[in-house]
């Protein structure tokens, strides 16, 4: 009795194994930060690799779309170095990407200093983060309020 | 106002730290008098904390833009509903309500239990109120919601327009109640492991209180998805988000222990592992917490990073040393009365749900930990996406679906070969048709058949229990067959009830085969213009744009025609905000059981002509269908029987002689079950 047990546990414990390991091969993409991309561009290999490109902000007013509002190219930053980014994917962006978004971008490097988009998130906005009393400043500064 | 709130919350932490102290004191000294100050104590937490809410929604209401969280969460332009719901919008404000909803539960637990389980409830309150503590010391410290500014903005910045959606309005206080409720059962356990009291009482207490957040937990996880698919216009309802996952383990988890329980009080097996899935149900959900709200784990829509994480990671440690140590301790009264007979047997069915359950859980954690795991053994952080999980825990599910109809078949004990070929036939015979007439209508999906197949076999395993179960009561009472079902439902609500949950995730499973064969176009219309997407034909009627107070809206109107059939006109419209200065896709859905046609107005260009995203989604409705029998079956087989509201009252009777209750140190109820 005990003997089929650990027989059957041993399967479906590499059954497991085997489901993560081939998953993750199938489905896997190199986070990076934009100053670790750009550091690596020369790198070549970069190039064949599915990036997640996190931290970025878009560039204010960087943002063309094409006619139908679809398919924009726009720059992302984080503050120091800058890159142009192409969104090549399917489903319409999320609507909180705008100016000053910050995204999360999927997709290849093509160029240096071009990237290809295909998934984009863009930070959901509920409104979770705690903001100093500098940004309040800031913001009703802004809205002609304070 | 506001003040109050804070003195409240307090005072608050006082009492959660007096009900710790007075609790396990009193079980210590076995003195009723503080045991009972304890539990007014968790009754006083309660009302403290709803005074600290009150005021904060006072505020909200009152539009005192000078509280920082108003400020941040609200303003004087948005509908009353979600001014309301602002309480709950945004991270301060939601740790206090999750304070209060744990303080419900608290009371709750000490209100209906008076009576019962006196040996535990010491330990159960104080467990209950040391978590109360923990979410009053982080409310005071980390996450203030009563922070005044030094000024008095004339309006605030409002909530993000993508989130003002009734389903959203609703869903965090669904998905704290269940997140929160698991600490109940928890508490339970730890009662029995601390006062001794082993046997299945504390079981019964923590199954009739699992349930409950259980539910929360699987409705408020519907719901997001269910807003997803009408509000973020992507064309689907899950996308396996961190945020997602983190709510979704602890419901794997506590469906496991579900159905490990049942070995437990039936045959005195699984004692440890019960123990440990309890720990993992509770433990997920404050790791979950944690996950979403310290930025461990960068996701979308995740709470932004704050300095809650180490409160949390300690809280954890503590927490799991405490746990851990008392099950060590305790090993020795944790024995198993029997041992497996036989592999053909419900038990090992039942065992088989659990390694499967928890093997899903484990490739959720690993996908949402794959970024944190893989940077901390090679240095490059690797993510994985919706394909990974897809992967991975489509078959995985599989495999549990075909325990779900295979479990009641077998005997407990053991199964003789005859009885197996008798009762396999039938459901066999079932997923043979089911498969096929999906093969037929959907071409070939592999995985589709397979599932849908399935679907079958289950469906037909739980009609065949039905039956059963019907015919033996004909015969038994003479009952017609529609009454002896009623009767079934009303007299055995354990397991028919359990049934019927059975079938909701049988709707829900079909919902989910539907993702496997869906299709989407991008297609750009003039108006007036006709073109087909299958066997559809959508036409471009025409475009308007208007202005509304604080929105620019663009509606096209299209209509839809099958095969020369009219069927509706859909309004898909684009918004722009301009407080928020943000845009929103409302999306236009034709719904049927067969399929969604799915259109999202992309953008248009000026000159007549406009772009579509078109997602024909198949059986999404199935996935709802499911998502309301699910809520509606373990709401049914949760609800007291007859035989539970006598055995309350006698447990009340007994409030003549309590001292006698209690002398008698009654585990469970009065009266013998």
């Amino acid at each position: 009795m005990r003997y089929k047990f650990v027989v059957g546990s041993v399967v479906v414990t590499a059954g497991l194994v085997f489901l993560l390991i081939s998953g993750v091969r199938q489905s896997s993409a190199r986070h990076l930060t934009l100053d670790m991309l750009l550091t690596q561009a020369a790198n070549s290999e970069l190039r064949d690799r599915r990036i997640q490109l996190g931290g970025c902000t878009v560039v204010d007013g960087s943002i063309q779309w094409d006619e139908y509002r679809h398919r924009p190219a726009f720059t992302v930053t984080d503050g120091e170095r800058a890159l142009q980014v192409r969104y090549t994917g399917n489903a319409v962006l999320p609507d909180t990407f705008r100016d000053k978004a910050l995204v999360v971008l999927e997709g290849r490097l093509t160029q240096a200093n071009q990237f290809e988009a295909d998934l984009v998130f863009a930070k959901c906005p509920s409104k979770y983060e705690g903001k100093s009393y500098d940004d309040h400043v800031e913001a009703l500064n802004k809205e002609g309020r304070s | 106002m506001i003040d109050v709130g804070y003195f409240a919350l307090c005072l608050a932490l006082a009492m959660a730290g007096y009900a710790v102290f007075a609790s396990i004191l009193g079980a210590r000294r076995d003195d009723e008098g503080l045991i009972r100050s304890g539990e007014n104590a968790v009754l006083a937490v309660f009302g403290l904390l709803s005074t600290s809410v009150g005021s904060l929604w006072y505020a909200i209401l009152t539009h005192d833009f000078q509280v920082e969280y108003v400020y941040e969460n609200s303003n004087l332009s948005m509908p009353i509903q979600y001014v309301v719901a602002s309480l709950w919008g945004g991270q301060n404000g939601s740790v206090l309500f999750w304070g209060w909803v744990l303080s419900v539960y608290s009371s709750a637990v000490v209100l209906f239990n008076r009576y019962r389980y006196r040996a535990l409830m010491p330990y159960v309150v104080s467990g209950l109120a040391g978590y109360s503590f923990f979410f009053c010391l982080l409310n005071l410290f980390v996450t203030d919601p009563f922070q005044q500014l030094p000024f008095s903005p004339a309006d605030g910045r409002g909530l993000n327009p993508i989130l003002q959606h009734p389903y959203m309005a609703i869903h965090p206080p669904i998905l704290y109640a269940g997140m929160v409720g698991m600490s109940v059962p928890f508490a339970f356990a730890m009662g029995a492991l601390m006062s001794g009291h082993l046997d299945n009482s504390w079981l019964r207490a923590a199954r009739r209180w699992l349930l409950i957040p259980w539910t929360f937990l699987g409705a408020g996880n519907l719901l997001g998805g269910a807003w997803a698919y009408l509000e973020l216009g992507w064309g689907g309802y899950w996308g396996w988000d961190p945020v997602e996952n983190a709510a979704f383990m602890p419901w794997l988890a506590a469906t496991a222990l579900l159905h490990s329980m049942m070995i437990q009080e039936r045959k005195g097996m699984l004692k440890v592992w019960n123990m440990i899935l309890v720990f993992f149900t509770y433990g997920m959900t404050v790791f979950g917490t944690f996950l979403t709200r310290s930025g461990v784990v960068s996701s979308v829509h995740s709470f932004a990073q704050s300095n809650v994480g180490p409160f949390f990671v300690v809280f954890m440690a503590v927490t799991a040393l405490i746990a851990i140590s008392l099950l060590v301790v305790r090993l020795p009264q944790l024995k198993s009365e029997n041992h497996l007979e036989s592999l053909a047997s419900r038990e090992t069915a039942f065992l088989l749900n659990n390694w499967i359950l928890l093997g899903i859980l484990f490739a959720v954690l690993w996908g949402t930990l794959f970024p944190v795991l893989s940077e901390a053994f090679t240095g490059d952080k690797i993510t994985v996406g919706a394909p990974f999980f897809n992967s991975v825990i489509t078959p995985l599910s599989m495999g549990l679906l075909l325990l779900t109809g295979a479990g009641p078949l077998f005997a407990w004990r053991r199964t003789s070969p005859a009885s197996l070929k008798h009762n396999f036939a039938v459901p066999i015979a079932a997923t043979a048709v089911t498969a096929s007439a999906a093969a037929l209508l959907y071409e070939l999906h592999a995985y589709a058949i397979i599932s849908l197949g399935l679907c079958g076999f289950v469906a037909a395993s739980v009609g065949l229990e039905f039956y059963r179960g019907m015919r033996s009561r004909h015969h038994s009472t003479g009952e017609s067959y529609l009454r002896a079902l009623t009767g079934l439902l009303a007299k055995s609500k354990r397991r028919y009830g359990g049934y019927v949950v059975h079938l909701s995730i049988i709707l829900l499973f079909v919902g989910f085969t539907g993702q496997a064969f869906g299709t989407d176009r991008e297609m750009v219309l003039r108006y007036g213009e006709t073109k087909r997407i299958r066997d559809y034909e959508v036409t471009f009627e025409t475009l308007a744009h208007s202005e509304e107070p604080g929105v620019t809206i663009s509606a096209a109107a299209l209509s839809l025609h099958r095969q020369g059939e009219f069927l509706c006109t859909l309004l898909p419209e684009r918004r722009f905000y301009h407080s928020s200065e943000q845009n929103t896709t409302e999306v236009a859905i034709y719904s049927t059981f067969r399929e969604d046609f799915y259109l999202i107005l992309v953008g248009d260009a000026g000159d007549g002509s406009a772009m579509f995203q078109i997602y024909l989604n198949p059986l999404v409705n199935w996935v709802w269908a499911g998502g309301i029998l699910f809520v509606l079956s373990s709401l049914w087989t949760m609800w007291p029987t007859r035989r539970d509201r006598s055995l309350a009252a006698a447990d009340r009777a007994s409030l003549r002689d309590p001292a006698l209750a209690i002398r008698q140190s009654v585990v469970g109820s009065t009266v013998p079950s």
